[in-house]
């Protein structure tokens, strides 16, 4: 049910967008704007579910809660990026909307830098001094 | 064995089955290379965490740590601007300073002009005048008052005639007992058990460098402490006269 009343209100945006177009581009660009944000934080107290059979799993698992954190931040910075450069990208500004992209992308590295310090550390100790 | 087998493996499915839901949620293509490689490295470190256990245990709250940092090296970027807490502090550290400041110019101007009065009131050579300025809490307010004048007259030497020899010798201010004490100590210590024959002379001759300061004349000390007590509201138990012993006396 709920699907349908989100086609449904994409497809009235669409419709009034088209019809909005030709006048004004401004407030087809504000309409495009507003539903995508609608859908989205709509659509955004639906993955909480998701969330949080991903916390029970991990909690029944022994996996240690930092890399569910790690794991969740990655997802939140990928799904605001990609949100935002599209919105930016609607609006015909494809090089501001790559370089939002490009954003994510360097947070999401950033993310792994700990592990990685980790992982070196402990290659680095698995050596033997001499050698 | 089992058990412990059976934990690992538990763990590894764990993290596959989490990747997997990531991989899945992800928005586009261009994302998920990055989050594969994140996610990559953890199911690396689940797979050797047998052998990370084996070289270092702690490797869960070394992570910890490090992710702590970054997270908090990233907050303390964003925020440059310093909290209220830190304006307050700051605060009060300029205006103590000040306060300081301001009690030292008192004290000093407090020095010149009771110089000055004496100097033309009494016609007593003044060499120094060291006021002591204490703080006391009046009504909520650190407010100042004179705690110590040490008024300090020219030596017999620049001032022939007002001081005489003979009463000199006999007043010892307590302040020159104070300091004489802690020369013994100091100088004597090296000197006693080499020839304790002259002992006595030492001590004797100690006590004559020693006695740079001496009581001022009465008439003239009365004279100043009443100028102060009157001009300055200082209590006369802490007005102290005194001058430098004459030089050639001593020797």
């Amino acid at each position: 049910m709920e699907m349908i009343q989100i086609v449904g209100l994409g497809l009235m945006a669409t419709v009034l967008i088209l019809v909005v177009r030709e006048q004004k581009p401004m407030f087809a660009f504000l309409l495009a704007a507003f539903t995508g944000l609608f859908i989205f934080l709509y659509v955004i107290g639906k993955i909480e579910i998701v969330i949080s059979t991903l916390e029970d799993l991990a909690s029944r698992s022994g996996i240690p809660s930092i890399y569910l954190k790690t794991v969740l931040k990655i997802i939140g910075i990928a799904y605001i990026a990609e949100f935002g450069a599209q919105i930016v990208r609607d609006a015909g500004q494809e090089s501001i909307a790559s370089k939002i992209e490009f954003a994510g992308k360097v947070f999401i590295l950033v993310m792994a830098v700990p592990i990685i310090s980790v992982i070196v550390e402990t290659v680095i100790g698995l050596l033997p001094d001499g050698g | 064995m089992v058990a412990w087998l059976s934990d690992w493996l538990r763990d590894i499915i764990a993290v596959i089955l989490l990747a997997v839901i990531v991989e899945l949620l992800l928005p586009n293509k261009a994302m998920q290379r990055y989050a594969r490689l994140v996610v990559g490295l953890f199911i690396l470190l689940t797979i050797l965490s047998p052998i990370l256990k084996l070289i270092q245990s702690d490797i869960g709250t070394k992570l910890d740590e490090g992710m702590d940092e970054w997270s908090r090296s990233a907050t303390t970027k964003e925020v440059q601007m310093p909290g209220l807490d830190q304006i307050r502090r700051d605060a009060e550290r300029l205006s103590e300073k000040r306060e300081l400041e301001a009690a030292k110019l008192t004290e000093r101007t407090l020095e010149d002009s009771i110089k000055s009065e004496l100097t033309e009131r009494t016609k007593a050579p003044v060499d120094s005048v060291d006021a002591v300025l204490k703080w006391a809490a009046v009504s909520g307010r650190q407010t100042p008052y004179i705690s110590e004048v040490t008024v300090t007259l020219k030596s017999a030497d620049n001032q022939a005639g007002l001081v005489r020899e003979g009463t000199q010798v006999e007043d010892v201010s307590p302040v020159a007992v104070d300091i004489e004490i802690e020369r013994i100590d100091e100088g004597e210590a090296g000197a006693i058990p080499a020839e304790s024959g002259t002992d006595s002379e030492n001590v004797q001759k100690q006590e004559r460098d020693d006695e740079k300061w001496i009581g001022a004349e009465p008439a003239t000390a009365a004279a100043i402490s009443t100028l102060i007590i009157q001009g300055w509201g200082v209590d006369a138990n802490h007005i102290v006269v005194r001058q430098p012993v004459e030089q050639s006396n001593s020797k």
